[in-house]
């Protein structure tokens, strides 16, 4: 599908969740790749799985009460779900780095961004076996400010966190990220918490690092606007599963699966007159006791008697175009045989 | 995350009568206590706190139906089984005027109950009122308190009350009404944050947007959001005024002997040390399992109560 | 006269730490803000974070007091009402917070947060008000059963509903609603925009809509103002700020939403720096530190005043006059 090498594959991830009232099955096989230089965007409502997926791949779940049922998520043809604290903190950060929501809470208040940022590098440089002086980590650390573009960094490198504003704080959470030279970065709401100009820049920013650095980004975000800004794919999540997976123009273009289509609907566009939002009736299902066969169907206008007994599994409809909905049954490429890409229910 | 399924008796309750009804009303509440005590079993130390405060509160209420030597508890004097080590006649062994350790032990319980239960509610009582009223007026209101209680807080509570105790001379009720005067400084400044905190919440603001009073948001707005942190706060405390109390028996200014005090007891026991070391343990190990249980409890209490760990199990 | 109409409102904070030291500046949240709105319209107040648009909700309800101006609602100044008066005006408007979960109470079921205002201003209790909020509840789209539940057992959709049925409780003519759906996902956002619509026409509310998101804007209201630190910079009928923007920051507002198509214009206009603090704002005009059409000096030094371009269309921009 990818010409490029993928770089990360995650597969079939299934993560459990132990509560007070049952177990609850957030994530419920989900797979996709992402390629050297890829720009992909998961985009979902709340409660669908997104940002699970995305702390899965980092290791950053806590283990109870959470629980890794199966699946696997190959970095490297390494797995990163059998890797021990150590050897995935080796990885964090210096392959694979993350950009928060919020940059506030992930910056430390009480030091200077000077010295965070100088700790930050010479650990990464610890990782790989080197030592990186004081006045080295420190040039290094100016570059990076001056890479995401804040004005002055060697005058405000000696700044605390709070002297900065909201995206000064984010562009730092990116140069900081940045500081291991990660092959994946991912970017979980990166600008949700900023203001519309703020985030325009932000989001220029990430598009212009990914093009200079080519770094592959997995990009988290509600907002499709907001993947669009920035991603060449895209997967939309419902439920604790991928319903589709494809580029940027396709989604937009021919939105295939029920879910994504109610999604586009659902979304006032600035750009045009006032025009009906249809929204989708119904709420997103009990997590302990899902609907049987696909999870969207008693949301479904088009639901079918084999769609509340099997559960659809992503396949591909068109080149790049991989839809999980029965709908798509007929244009399954007949080579495989549908039974295989169908997963009976235990 | 999840949607609650709820049940769908909703149609006959008209017909069903009260009972349907008032389960209905209630379905919710009790969710919410299967929950606390699903939280609580995850952390055996909660329990064993539990079980040794159920214990304490119990030992306290029946405690003299099942002494065996109730007249122990005050001036009987035995000389001739003065000091006797523990066995199947003592459980605890005697002390210096041959009366029975155990019953005096089991009968300090309620002693200990007494002055904890006290102090913390006086304490409650002055310092929730004054932290409401600093925080939710605000202005020089709160400077005015805020203040007076930093100066009280800035003198170590103990030598504060025996300067009191020193004014109102020793004794069993002058030490709890010390005790209590240097213990509420902490609950204002506990309810003042928090009121602080909850002011800022939009629910208050909805109410104050629909017309309710300052009275109405007080009392049912915010006090009833206070209650977590003060039911911890509180079940800690009473581990530690209890040990205060015992501290100030100990020391001869609390207490006065022959009254059945753990700290009193061991006051003078310690003069008989290390021979006769049953009766010095005894009251000790009461005081120790007492303070362990109230602060294991608060403990166990904090994570229950903390809406963010309870939001974790729920969703 | 007009159904509310805010004359040269302003409201300043003082900055002040601790009894003994002195204040440390004024914030000032709302600048001399003049605005009308009609019955039955939906008005829409849109701004960044440090625009003051929430403040001015907040005050226009006097949950605030403000500096100085007036608020005329249905004919009454709201600035010289004493407690009692302003507790039975309230009556008639009534406000929509934010964030759904924060703005009902965590310890009541939402039959008692729902029927607050009812116990308040008609000492209802018992039967009449189990069934009087059964009908709110009805009115708002959730069913019975949901009446004995606390705010956490609701999704957010849901809990936004009941924000909607305890503000619908004492019949208001008007409603504030600060960002209703920007705690909501979009496709529950959809559900409630659609009902709050409804619910206008069913009722003949009308709308004082505060939202920094310029789509949801778009789609429920019928004039628009733009507000920036403090002021608002451009007013218009809603199509004619959205196809005409004519302040460069209403421009650049709009050019910065990243729009859910495959392709993005190019023609996008990025702000350089940051919103500048409330505290400290820029002489002249207050646009000007971030303003890519400054016309000369005049842009810093003199504040600028309201042009009418049209008869529903005022900006307050030196290029326009």
């Amino acid at each position: 599908m990818n010409t490029e090498p993928s770089i990360l594959e995650v597969k079939d991830l299934k993560i459990h969740f132990d509560t007070f009232e049952g177990t609850a099955q957030v994530l419920d096989g989900c797979s996709f790749t992402l390629g050297r230089g890829d720009t992909l965007g998961l985009v979902g409502e709340t409660g669908c799985g997104k940002s699970i997926t995305a702390k899965a791949i980092l290791g950053l779940l806590p283990v109870p009460p959470t629980r890794i049922v199966s699946g696997e998520i190959r970095f490297h043809s390494r797995d990163l779900l059998d890797l021990s604290e150590k050897d995935l903190e080796k990885i964090r950060g210096n392959q694979i780095a993350m950009i928060f929501q919020d940059p506030m809470t992930y910056l430390n208040p009480v030091f200077s961004i000077e010295n965070q940022m100088i700790d930050v590098i010479r650990g990464h440089a610890r990782h790989a076996n080197k030592t990186v002086s004081r006045g080295a980590a420190r040039e290094k650390a100016i570059s990076l400010l001056n890479a995401v573009n804040i004005p002055n960094p060697r005058q405000r490198i000696g700044d605390f966190p709070h002297e900065f504003s909201g995206g000064m704080r984010q562009r730092v959470l990116i140069a900081m990220a940045l500081a291991g030279d990660p092959e994946i970065l991912i970017a979980d709401e990166p600008t949700t918490a900023l203001d519309v100009t703020i985030q325009a820049q932000i989001l220029r920013l990430i598009g212009e690092l990914v093009e200079r650095f080519r770094h592959s980004v997995l990009l988290i975000s509600h907002d499709l606007g907001v993947v669009a800004a920035v991603c060449r794919r895209i997967a939309v999540m419902y439920a604790g599963n991928i319903v589709e997976l494809t580029t940027i123009e396709r989604i937009f273009e021919n939105p295939a699966h029920p879910y994504t289509r109610g999604l586009l609907r659902s979304i006032p566009n600035l750009a045009r007159r006032k025009e009906n939002l249809v929204g989708i009736t119904g709420s997103i299902p009990d997590f302990i006791e899902p609907p049987r066969g696909c999870r969207f169907h008693p949301r479904c206008a088009h639901r079918m008697d084999v769609c509340q007994k099997v559960k659809p599994v992503l396949a591909d409809i068109e080149s790049e175009h991989r839809v999980a909905c029965f709908l798509y049954e007929s244009s399954w490429p007949s080579a495989s045989r549908p039974e295989e890409r169908i997963k009976p229910l235990p | 995350m999840k949607q609650k399924s709820i049940p769908m008796y909703a149609e006959h309750a008209n017909t069903s009568g009260f009972w349907t009804q008032w389960k209905e009303e209630h379905e919710s509440f009790f969710r919410d206590v299967r929950l606390s005590f699903y939280l609580f079993s995850r952390s055996p130390l909660s329990l064993i706190g539990m079980v040794l405060v159920g214990a304490f509160f119990l030992i306290a209420l029946i405690g003299p139906w099942i002494v065996p030597y109730p007249e122990d508890a005050t001036g009987a004097v035995h000389m001739s089984q003065k000091l006797t080590a523990p066995g199947s006649q003592f459980w605890f062994g005697t002390d210096e005027m041959g009366r029975d350790v155990f019953t005096r032990v089991i009968l300090g319980t309620r002693v200990s109950l007494k002055i904890g239960l006290i102090i913390i509610c006086a304490a409650m009582g002055i310092g929730v009122p004054l932290g409401i009223t600093a925080g939710y007026v605000g202005g020089w209101v709160n400077e005015t308190i805020m203040r007076i209680t930093d100066i009280f807080l800035a003198i170590p509570g103990l030598i504060l009350a025996l300067a009191i105790i020193g004014a109102l001379g020793p004794g069993i009720t002058n030490s709890m009404i010390a005790l209590s005067l240097v213990w509420w400084p902490g609950y204002v400044r506990l309810v003042q944050g928090k009121t602080l905190s909850l002011k800022e919440e939009s629910f208050i603001e909805a109410a104050l947007s629909v017309g309710a009073g300052r009275a109405r948001i007080i009392f049912l707005h915010i006090l009833p959001n206070c209650t977590s942190p003060i039911i911890v706060k509180a079940s800690m405390d009473m581990g530690m005024s209890i040990l205060a109390a015992a501290g100030l028996g100990f020391i001869g200014v609390g207490a006065q002997p022959p009254a059945p005090e753990w700290g009193a007891m061991i006051s003078i026991a310690r003069n008989y040390l290390p021979n006769w070391w049953w009766y010095a343990l005894f009251p000790g190990l009461a005081i120790f399992v007492t303070v362990l249980g109230f602060n294991l409890l608060g403990d166990g209490f904090r994570d229950i109560l903390d809406p963010q760990s309870r939001g974790y199990y729920r969703e | 006269m007009k159904f509310l109409e805010v004359h040269e409102l302003s409201k300043h904070f003082a900055l002040k730490k601790g009894f003994l030291s002195r204040s440390k500046g004024t914030v000032k949240a709302v600048r001399s803000v003049s605005f009308q709105v009609e019955a039955g319209e939906s008005y829409g107040i849109v701004g960044e974070s440090g625009s003051g648009k929430t403040t001015l909700g907040r005050t226009i309800l006097r949950l605030i007091t403000p500096t100085s101006g007036k608020i005329f609602f249905n004919g009454v100044n709201l600035c010289e009402l004493d407690p009692e008066m302003l507790r039975r005006l309230r009556r008639d408007m009534q406000m929509i917070f934010q964030d759904p979960h924060s703005a009902l109470n965590p310890r009541k079921t939402i039959i008692k947060s729902v029927g607050e205002p009812l116990v308040i201003h008609e000492h209802m209790r018992g039967r009449a008000l189990r069934q009087r909020v059964q009908d709110l509840m009805e009115i708002v789209g959730l069913k019975k059963e949901h009446m004995y539940r606390f705010p956490h057992e609701l999704s957010g959709g849901q809990k936004q509903r009941v924000g909607i049925a305890r503000a619908l409780a004492l019949n208001p003519k008007m409603l504030i609603l600060d960002e209703p759906t920007s705690a909501l996902d979009v496709s529950v956002q959809a559900q409630t925009l659609n009902f709050l619509e409804a619910l206008q026409g069913k009722l003949a509310l009308t709308y004082l809509f505060i939202s920094h998101n310029l789509s949801v804007i778009r789609y429920v209201c019928d004039r628009v103002a733009v507000m920036y630190l403090g002021r608002i910079v451009e007013e218009a009928e809603v199509n004619e700020l959205f196809d005409m923007p004519l302040h460069p920051y209403t421009r650049a507002l709009l050019s910065s939403v990243p729009l859910p198509q495959a392709r993005q214009p190019d023609t996008k206009i990025l702000l350089e720096g940051d919103i500048p603090s409330p505290v400290n704002i820029p002489a002249g005009c207050c646009f000007h530190t971030r303003c890519s059409e400054k016309i000369g000096p005049i842009c810093t030094t003199q504040e600028p005043e309201a042009v009418s371009f049209s008869s529903n269309h005022r900006v307050l921009c030196h290029l326009r006059r």
